[in-house]
């Protein structure tokens, strides 16, 4: 998706930053524009928020029978009285075991679900170690084939420093990185640091990542904020 | 492309089986009823079942059964006109200066404003935010231009900016700031 000047700044514009649908190059006009516009890093910074908010609220809701598909509407209501027994009888333990870890959040930052038991694994790759980045995949890779409805698995790659090389167009990993995406859509996500990129084109360097790739301000960043929101963080 | 008996093979209801917390996540968002957004899913559920083999690409499966609900959806709107839903607004009023940074206040607050949005800002901003989708896969799932899932993203966005500005402010240090409260 690209765009002409005169949509620099627009809402528009800023919405699909934040939602990874612009192109490296208008990515990258946004990112440059964002070092020098306070304003402007307020507005994304608000939207970020807002969309986190938004999908955090609703991450709690299941439907009773998440396995069950297909079965006629009438036969819904025996499967409804068996759900307000069941719930009836764990009811008790597990309320108080949410009202015993329930924690008042930071107003404005992401939340944990309520009820569903997330596996948040957030990969660090800051070392050009092709091995390395190998068993982050393999591992990655055995942990999303373990998604199902009520332990949904999320995945995040974090590359830095020498560990951002392995998001680029041309590598062993290229093909793995897009297949892995496709497989396991939404439950993976590539995250690239601006910059370390940024500090390699300084040198002159041409950097060219992954469309895939979802670019963030710093890495370290990065991680400690997902840290903070429950991420199991994982050093390679 | 796969056969018409492995669509509707148990790998088949397994995956729809497997849709079935996101389809009623969404359908939960767009509707703010139990109820309703199980028969909403049950419905496309069914109609996915029934039309296995108008579904081209296995790969498109999600984005196919979300595009039936929102048909579902839409038709269940034709059959009963929305009249807006006075309870969950009362609900985001009944905040308290002790509850406003608790954790299910401030879900409810975001789910209540979601609801407020009127119905094609909250298909979009649901589908996007909540499910992840692309902004293609949302144009093709509410069968309308990319153009207009960026507007009405944008137009959605701003909406529920203005509905929960107190929970995005940065947090305050020292003494607790007094929030403003929503009056009907």
């Amino acid at each position: 998706m690209t765009y002409t000047p005169n949509d620099r700044y627009s809402d528009e514009l800023l919405n699909a930053f934040v939602d990874d649908e612009l192109s490296i190059e208008d990515k990258e006009r946004i990112y440059r524009a964002l070092e020098a516009d306070a304003g402007l890093r307020q507005r994304v910074d608000e939207l970020r928020r807002l969309k986190d908010l938004t999908r955090t609220a609703f991450q709690s809701i299941q439907p009773d029978f998440p396995h069950r598909a297909g079965f006629p509407a009438r036969q819904r209501i025996s499967f409804r009285i068996a759900a307000g027994l069941a719930v009836l009888a764990v009811g008790v333990g597990i309320g108080y075991g949410l009202a015993t870890r329930m924690q008042i959040p930071v107003i404005g930052e992401p939340m944990a679900p309520v009820v569903t038991q997330n596996i948040k694994v957030l990969f660090n790759v800051s070392r050009d170690d092709p091995e390395g980045f190998r068993k982050v995949l393999d591992q990655a890779d055995l942990l999303l084939k373990k998604d199902n409805p009520q332990e949904p698995v999320a995945v995040r790659v974090v590359a830095h420093l020498g560990g951002l090389r392995f998001l680029g167009v041309k590598t062993a990993f290229s093909n793995r990185i897009q297949q892995m995406q496709t497989t396991y859509p939404g439950r993976i996500s590539f995250l690239g640091c601006t910059a370390t990129k940024r500090q390699w084109e300084d040198t002159g360097a041409v950097v060219e990542l992954l469309p895939q790739v979802v670019m963030v301000e710093s890495g370290i960043y990065e991680i400690v904020r997902r840290e903070q929101q429950g991420w199991t963080h994982i050093h390679i | 492309m796969k056969s018409n008996k492995r669509l509707r093979s148990g790998e088949f209801r397994q995956r729809l089986a497997s849709a079935r917390p996101r389809l009623f996540r969404t359908a939960y968002a767009w509707t703010h009823d139990r109820d309703v957004a199980e028969d909403l899913v049950q419905e496309a559920l069914a109609k996915a079942l029934r039309n296995a083999t108008q579904l081209r690409d296995p790969d498109a499966l999600e984005a196919w059964l979300f595009r039936i609900m929102t048909n579902c959806w839409h038709d269940h709107l034709r059959r009963n006109p929305v009249t807006d839903s006075l309870d969950r607004v009362d609900l985001a009023s009944e905040t308290t200066p002790e509850t406003t940074h608790s954790r299910l206040q401030i879900i409810n607050r975001v789910r209540n404003a979601v609801a407020e949005l009127p119905q094609g800002f909250r298909e979009t901003v649901t589908l996007v935010d909540i499910e992840g989708f692309s902004y293609a896969d949302t144009a093709n799932i509410l069968d309308v231009p990319v153009g207009t899932v960026m507007s009405r993203l944008s137009r959605g966005r701003n909406r529920l900016l203005a509905l929960l500005k107190t929970d995005l402010e940065t947090p305050a240090t020292g003494p607790s700031v007094a929030r403003v409260r929503r009056i009907k």
